[in-house]
């Protein structure tokens, strides 16, 4: 099985690519983090993935399916310095956001850059609410 | 330990539609060992994502990445199988497939290998099969063909007439397994879990 692992410089996270494990089907993992207020993420991710499958549709491949997992790690500080206990809540989390497309019937460069537009646009949003992309 | 193999194509409802059963048989099933239940998540992609969304589930996952159970990493499905028989025990062992998976090599590399028997239960996708069904035939057939029960899912994204004409297009691919109607988003009967699982 084919598989390529890609995580040029300047590129947003890294992408892997996998195909013709059988019937055609082409598979594009990618990997992201971001340190962001979680407030409008998934808003973000859902928009840039609809676009991902628009542009799929658009170049008459088929969908299997595009799904991303944004798992969340924050930390919180509790400390002491009299006798009273002061508790810090981070505003702002960090989220390793994961992408898998299984895409068939479309050129197998098209589709790496279908996934990497993805991923710049979630990047580019989520720097542009004034937060920090990794 | 009993083993359902849960197949069916990407997109088709398939970890919405295990959480439920998953429920179902932790609810249904008589005291037992420390696992109830364990499931074993076969994904081709590098990463995870089906698995980390089950574990907030509250559910024992064990996991297969980057390939498919069927094929390129089917060694690795039986060492995973035999592991969780040794040192889980399991009442229940739900595998669910990754959506290009044909579920009968499954089974007969588990029965060859362990001499485990299993039940293959195949989700289809209302919502998607008139548009799929012919650029995806040879892997429809493959996973319907000799599966034990078939769960048409997503019915309330399809009309009456839709879900007739796919009824009739799977009756043609797999005339036998027991056919029921689902929308795995909402309540599902105690009974079709119960075809599921064959009891």
């Amino acid at each position: 099985m084919p598989k390529v692992k890609i995580g040029a410089k300047g590129m947003p996270g890294v992408i892997t690519i996998e195909r013709n494990i059988h019937d055609e089907a082409i598979v594009i993992s990618g990997a992201l983090t971001v340190d962001t207020a979680l407030d409008g993420l998934h808003a973000i991710v859902a928009a840039a993935l609809e676009a991902a499958a628009l542009a799929v549709k658009d170049s008459d491949g088929i969908v299997g399916h595009i799904k991303a997992a944004l798992a969340t790690t924050s930390t919180d500080m509790i400390s002491v310095t009299d006798e009273n206990a002061m508790v810090k809540r981070s505003l702002v989390k960090r989220v390793q956001i994961t992408l898998t497309a299984i895409v068939f019937i479309i050129d197998q460069k098209e589709a790496e850059q279908i996934v990497r537009t993805a991923l710049a646009e979630i990047r580019r949003k989520a720097k542009d609410k004034g937060d920090a992309a990794l | 330990m009993k083993v359902i193999i849960l197949g069916g194509f990407l997109g088709s409802g398939k970890t919405t539609a295990l959480m439920r059963f998953a429920h179902y048989l932790t609810d249904s099933s008589g005291k037992g060992g420390d696992y109830k239940v364990v499931i074993l998540e076969n994904e081709v992609g590098e990463v995870g994502i089906d698995d980390q969304f089950l574990r907030g589930g509250g559910f024992t996952v064990d996991n297969l990445f980057a390939g498919c159970a069927c094929c390129t990493v089917s060694g690795e499905l039986i060492t995973a199988v035999d592991k969780i028989m040794r040192e889980m025990a399991p009442e229940w062992l739900i595998i669910e497939t990754t959506g290009i998976a044909y579920p009968g090599l499954m089974r007969e590399n588990l029965q060859g290998a362990l001499g485990l028997e299993s039940r293959i239960v195949i989700l289809t996708d209302a919502s998607r099969w008139r548009r799929l069904r012919i650029p995806m035939d040879g892997l429809f057939r493959g996973q319907l063909e000799n599966c034990d029960a078939i769960l048409v899912n997503k019915i309330d994204l399809a009309d009456d007439a839709a879900l007739a004409d796919m009824e009739r297009d799977i009756r043609e691919i797999e005339p036998n397994a027991p056919m029921m109607r689902i929308s795995a988003l909402q309540e599902v009967a105690p009974e079709v879990w119960a075809a599921v699982a064959g009891v």
